[in-house]
């Protein structure tokens, strides 16, 4: 008895094989996020491309999932870093317009929702670094925008990490501040390290860019061997970091044993 | 229980083995336009999560079990997006071939007006809206902004548009398809000082100083062609306040992407801006104007939008006047209404329509003594446009219009220009013209042409009637341009431009009904360099040539035996510099000169402004300070000095003798505005803006004109009222 039953199992999970390998859309959106992950640690267009394939055809399947909407977005969003880094404008402009599009409708569609404003902040915080003159409207748009979404929801790691990285970036005599932003980078730090992600749909980005803002606010106030701490644990975290791997951390310790 | 596990185990094979006799593959390559093999294209079916992406060769390969008609969607960031829908035959596999468009290549950049100015991207040198509100000294007005641009001569602090060496007369303005005459606030003798279109309610707008498309009919010299914004997608209200006006706008939509309003207001006074910054002596009444801009949008369809325009403007200023003859007030008022109903649509999936019925009206007083004339010009038009992209590389346009003008002047003027006094002797005038004007056009844009990769071509021609005048007329236009690289091109245009003479001018009392169209022919040539996208680098080099302008004529009063011609270079570097500064540089050289109107002998003509320099610059400061500065530079406007007079005993009057014409000039044109703007955000959050512009800061003085003494003997300098040193600030706040 016990033979043919397994006989059976066994013939019925050929037959959900044989109707193909087609995944459900939110199978799509788990196996894309570890695709991005991947993509943007060692800097792979190729992994964040499929990522964003994938994604984009979830879309015309659920146009109205907002965590379609959004995963997509942040694909965008990190295909025009790659295209920022090989110093593509073009390529550049259409990627990081068509996320920021993408973002604000959903903003406007789910308004309140901590975690599009977060990836918004994000996306204007490119913008402005590529274009430094759109830092006259984004900016102060920026940070009222985080302003808001802290008081909306206080655990986002992402939004403190914003926020943080608009203070940074801020001059002081405009609202600015160093030791502000690193309160913001050590409390979006903390709430990564001690939130446990309970549904893996749900945006997880950002860990990783949470140290790495830490760290550079670290070496902003002179505080190098706390930034180098940082960087190295960016490293323990994702030892296949390439962007602290290869550029920032050489380019710290440089800089420390020159002096 | 045997029997039940087998018929479970029949049924699951069963189904199995179905599921796997309905799949097939769908497999194919994907290239470019020049047929090299496209890698990382997202090959998929429409509404399924079944797909691929092209590998570094451009194959794809995937499997589907989808039957019945599928779309196939072929994307990738740069290139339009492809799709193809098939029904396909089960158990068979489908090839595909698929070339990637490169957006690059958009028909866009291939329209070779060769003198465009847009603010949308691939037009041209682009102007944002940004630009437009930034820019010091331009009151955030599109004309007096657009006056930066090289191509448009500094004539005054005037906004009407001096196009290369032509009266503005030779340019038209148009509105979502709609005419629209007189666009400007405090008209006079002066010209307009600001347009009254809110630069809130502009979507986008393409400026021409040439060579411009057949789309565009009766003009000899430049295209201003404005859209409007569409529905609004968030609400939202403006308010703005200065030393000189108030305005607000608001942003209200009415169902979500379907219907909304946009309506914008504007009042001037600009009492406290000439108590504070004097001379508001020379007032009997300070100029005054209010407008609103409003629109309802109606989205009916994916692809079709109604929108109803509207637009009303009114002026009135009282100036004090000293003329050799006696002291004198000016008195000007004026009002100018539009409403324009237009659709938009797509029609058999690839035609994209536009379609307009407009109505423009405007009234205008003028009193300066004897002077007491009204002008009104009513003019109704029906136009239609109509793009269909015939391939991948060809588009042509195609449309008509029919417009119906009538202006009447009704009142007194001076009999002689040398007296204006209460009692002169005078003229009566009392006389509406009407006239309808019927024109068709046709182009047709090439790219690729003779299959020569960076060649392109526009060629078209139009044709305009004017029926109660037997009035005919037919423009070719031909433009043609060569990309030599990835960022330059070089661009050639040639073309024959038509324009009726003002109406006044077919008054069988004191005009020629039979006069003949005024003729342009213009010659182009462009050289164009884009550094980036923010940064352009143009230089233009023109020869216009005029036919048949009118001239007085003893017997006929006008004939067609006028002619000129406008020479010159425009250059134009845009861009944006590291270090936070953003700006423009235009330079502008001409050579012009008529003979026409009262103009017997060829002289210069009163726009022949040789050298016109302007340096706008904006530099960031921080990333909410923002200062600014416009230095613009003009060669003195030509004029005719009286060198003498002839005492008129029985008259008790002067009449001034005048030396050559246009054979004077004044002074060079110099002045440097500033502005220093503040972005905040307070109120809640609310962003504000703070502003402080200070006006020809360093007082430079710039002469108008001259007034004389009663025998012509002395005279004195005129400046324009808003040429003077003057401080405006005040705010924005975006709720």
């Amino acid at each position: 008895m016990k033979k043919i039953i397994a006989v059976v199992s066994c013939i019925a999970l050929l037959s959900i094989a044989a109707r193909g390998q087609s995944l459900s859309v939110n199978e799509i959106i788990v196996e894309a996020k570890k695709s991005l992950y991947q993509g943007y640690t060692v800097n792979d267009k190729q992994q964040t491309l499929k990522a964003y394939a994938i994604l984009e055809r979830a879309l015309s399947v659920e146009p109205a999932n907002r965590l379609v909407v959004y995963h997509l977005a942040y694909a965008e969003y990190l295909l025009a870093r790659i295209a920022y880094a090989s110093k593509d404008e073009k390529i550049f402009d259409q990627y990081i317009d068509k996320a920021a599009e993408r973002t604000e409708k959903l903003l406007e569609q789910e308004k309140g929702w901590s975690e599009a404003a977060a990836l918004l902040g994000t996306i204007y915080g490119i913008k402005i670094s590529q274009s430094p003159m759109k830092g006259i409207t984004l900016g102060p748009k920026t940070t009222g925008m985080m302003k808001e979404a802290v008081a909306v929801d206080s655990t986002n790691p992402r939004v403190w990490m914003v926020y943080g990285t608009m203070k940074l970036n801020t001059p002081s005599f405009f609202g600015g501040s160093v030791e502000e932003a690193q309160k913001f980078f050590a409390r979006a730090v903390a709430l990564f390290e001690n939130t446990k992600p309970t549904d893996q749909l749900q945006p997880n980005w950002g860990y990783l860019d949470a140290l790495v803002w830490l760290a550079k606010s670290f070496e902003k106030s002179e505080r190098q061997q706390e930034a180098l701490v940082t960087y190295r644990k960016a490293l323990t975290v994702e030892p296949n970091f390439l962007w602290v791997k290869n550029a920032l951390l050489p380019s710290l310790e440089k800089k420390m044993s020159a002096k | 229980m045997k029997t039940i596990i087998a018929t479970i185990l029949i049924l699951i094979l069963v189904s199995a083995f179905a599921s796997a006799q309905q799949k097939y593959t769908i497999k194919g390559k994907t290239f470019d336009e020049d047929g090299k093999p496209l890698p990382f294209v997202n090959v998929f079916l429409l509404n399924s999560l079944d797909g691929g992406m092209s590998d570094e060769r451009g194959v794809f390969s995937f499997q589907t079990a989808k039957t019945g008609e599928v779309t196939l969607v072929a994307s990738m960031i740069g290139y339009k997006k492809y799709s193809k829908t098939f029904k396909p035959e089960p158990e068979k596999t489908i090839s595909l071939s698929i070339e990637m468009q490169n957006t690059a290549v958009n028909m866009a950049e291939i329209v070779v007006t060769a003198s465009s100015y847009s603010s949308e991207k691939g037009k041209g040198v682009v102007m944002s809206s940004m630009d437009v509100i930034t820019t010091p000294g331009g009151a955030a007005d599109i004309f007096q902004s657009l006056k930066t641009l090289p191509g448009l001569t500094q004539v005054s602090e005037s906004a009407q548009l001096y196009v290369r060496g032509g009266d503005p007369i030779e340019t038209i303005t148009m509105l979502d398809q709609a005419s629209l005459y007189h666009p400007f606030t405090f008209e006079s003798s002066y010209g307009g000082i600001f347009s009254n279109i809110n630069t809130a309610a502009i979507k986008g707008m393409y400026f021409s100083s040439g060579g411009f498309s057949t789309k565009y009919g009766n003009a000899l010299s430049g295209v201003l062609d404005i859209d409007t914004k569409d529905e609004p997608q968030i609400q939202r209200i403006n308010l703005g306040v200065s030393l000189a006006n108030a305005s607000i706008s608001s942003d209200i939509p009415i169902v979500e992407n379907v219907l909304g309003v946009r309506l914008d207001a504007r009042q001037s006074f600009t009492k406290p801006l000439f108590v504070v910054n004097g001379g508001i002596d020379r007032f009997t009444v300070t100029p005054t104007s209010r407008d609103v801009n409003g629109a309802l949008v109606y989205k009916y369809s994916q692809t079709g939008r109604l929108k109803l325009f509207g637009l009303y403007g009114e002026d009135t200023q009282g100036v004090n006047v000293d003329r050799p003859e006696f002291n004198a007030i000016f008195d000007g008022a004026s009002n100018n209404s539009l409403l324009n109903l237009q659709v938009r649509d797509v029609l058999f999936s690839d035609v994209l329509v536009k379609a307009s019925a407009s109505w423009n009206r405007y009234n205008s007083l003028w009193k300066l003594g004897v002077l007491d004339l009204t002008k009104r010009d009513n003019n109704y038009k029906l136009r239609a446009d109509l793009e269909y992209q015939v391939a991948a590389r060809t588009k042509l346009s195609f449309g008509s219009e029919l417009e119906q003008r009538s202006s009447s002047y009704i009142g007194t003027v001076q009999k002689q220009d040398y007296d204006f006094r209460p009692n002169a002797p005078s003229i009566t005038l009392d006389a509406t013209l009407v006239g309808r004007r019927l024109a068709a056009y046709a182009e047709v844009e090439q790219a690729s042409l003779f299959k020569i990769q960076n060649l392109f071509a526009v060629v078209g021609g139009r044709i305009d009637y004017i029926p109660e005048i037997d009035l005919r007329w037919i423009d070719p236009r031909l433009s043609i341009g060569y990309k030599l690289g990835e960022h330059s091109t070089l661009k050639f245009g040639w073309g024959i431009f038509h324009q009726h003479a003002d109406p006044r001018l077919y008054s069988p009392e004191d005009g020629n009904p039979n006069l003949k169209a005024l003729k342009a022919t213009h010659y182009i040539a462009a050289y164009d360099y884009s550094f980036s996208d923010q940064a352009d680098f143009r230089v233009e080099f023109y020869h216009k040539e005029y036919t048949d302008l009118p001239l007085k004529n003893a017997v006929l009063h006008y004939d067609n035996g006028g002619n000129g011609y406008a020479r010159g270079i425009d250059l134009v570097v845009k861009g944006s510099i590291p270090g936070f500064i953003n700006g423009w540089f235009s330079y502008g050289f001409v050579d012009t000169k008529r003979k026409w109107m009262d103009f017997e002998e060829f002289a210069p003509s009163s726009y022949d402004i040789t050298h016109n320099v302007t340096m706008v610059l904006t530099y960031s400061v921080t990333p909410t300070w923002q200062i600014g500065v416009n230095y613009k530079f003009a060669t003195g406007r030509p004029y005719t000095p009286a060198i003498g007079s002839v005492f008129h005993s029985n008259e008790n009057i002067y009449e001034p003798i005048y030396a050559a014409k246009n054979s004077a000039r004044y002074e060079n044109y110099q002045r440097l505005d500033s502005r220093l703007t503040h972005f905040e955000q307070l109120f809640g959050g609310k962003f504000t803006v703070f502003y402080i512009e200070g006006l020809n800061i360093l007082n430079i003085k710039n002469i108008f004109g001259y007034n004389y003494s009663a025998d012509y003997s002395q005279r004195n300098e005129i400046q324009s009222y808003f040429g003077r040193r003057m401080i405006i600030f005040g705010m924005l706040v975006t709720l």
